[in-house]
């Protein structure tokens, strides 16, 4: 969502270099098929966005990023062990399992996939290819 | 297998052009030419995603096909700055935080 909305986001620059090198196809960024429930859930719920507004929004999102990954069962197994292992959610787990499988950053500014080391936050990537 | 005189790299060995057999689905035996740095670097990826040069290079190719037109992007980028400009102060991790562990 740090690549749309700006008031008040933490590593904001860092979220649009990388949406940028997405656009022209420097970075190819990805979403599990989790997105779209957890954003629908952040724009339905937290911020009581009309139906409309939702669906829209969450069809931009895919045009974006494109299909979204779905957990393969190697990818579910691991995010089990991911989830005992570091007391995480199983959604959390899942996204960190995606990247593991997929050999890719995970990039995240949540403290607890950050502190678990399952995750690289948007400055240190930035930093670390060079977009800033 | 490289021919470094040329930057040719053949697409998994296989001993004729053609289609092959013994596979899960019929796949043509392509030819193509890299730079020798570039095969390179592709070679180092494939090592590291365990994975055969084969099914890396088949699956840049298919990202490829499916990448989205860079203007069909943005105008779907521009539309979704539009929605949340009005959205009021939040950091999102927050709000996907809660919602996670609220589950």
């Amino acid at each position: 969502m740090k690549w749309f909305h700006a008031q008040d986001e933490p590593e904001l620059a860092e979220a649009r270099a990388i949406r940028d090198a997405h656009t022209v196809g420097d970075v190819d960024a990805r979403v599990l098929d989790l997105a779209i429930y957890e954003i629908g859930n952040v724009l339905a719920r937290s911020l009581g966005w009309s139906p409309e507004a939702v669906a829209e929004q969450l069809d931009d999102l895919l045009t974006i990023v494109g299909r979204p990954l779905t957990l393969t069962p190697e990818w579910r197994s691991d995010a089990a062990v991911l989830c005992a292992r570091h007391r995480l959610t199983f959604y959390d787990a899942a996204w960190a399992a995606a990247a593991r499988g997929l050999a890719i950053p995970l990039l995240s500014t949540d403290q607890q996939l950050l502190a678990a080391n399952l995750a690289e936050s948007p400055t240190a990537f930035v930093r670390r290819v060079g977009l800033i | 297998m490289v021919d470094r005189r040329r930057g040719l790299a053949v697409l998994d060995p296989v001993s004729v052009s053609g289609h092959t057999d013994g596979y899960t689905q019929s796949m043509a035996k392509v030819m193509v030419s890299f730079a020798d740095d570039l095969l390179a670097e592709i070679d180092q990826e494939a090592r590291r995603r365990a994975v055969s040069r084969s099914a890396l290079l088949a699956q840049a190719v298919r990202r490829e096909l499916t990448r989205r037109d860079p203007a069909t992007l943005a105008a779907a980028i521009e539309r979704s700055e539009q929605r949340f400009a009005d959205a009021g102060p939040f950091d999102s991790t927050v709000l996907v935080r809660e919602a996670r562990d609220s589950r």
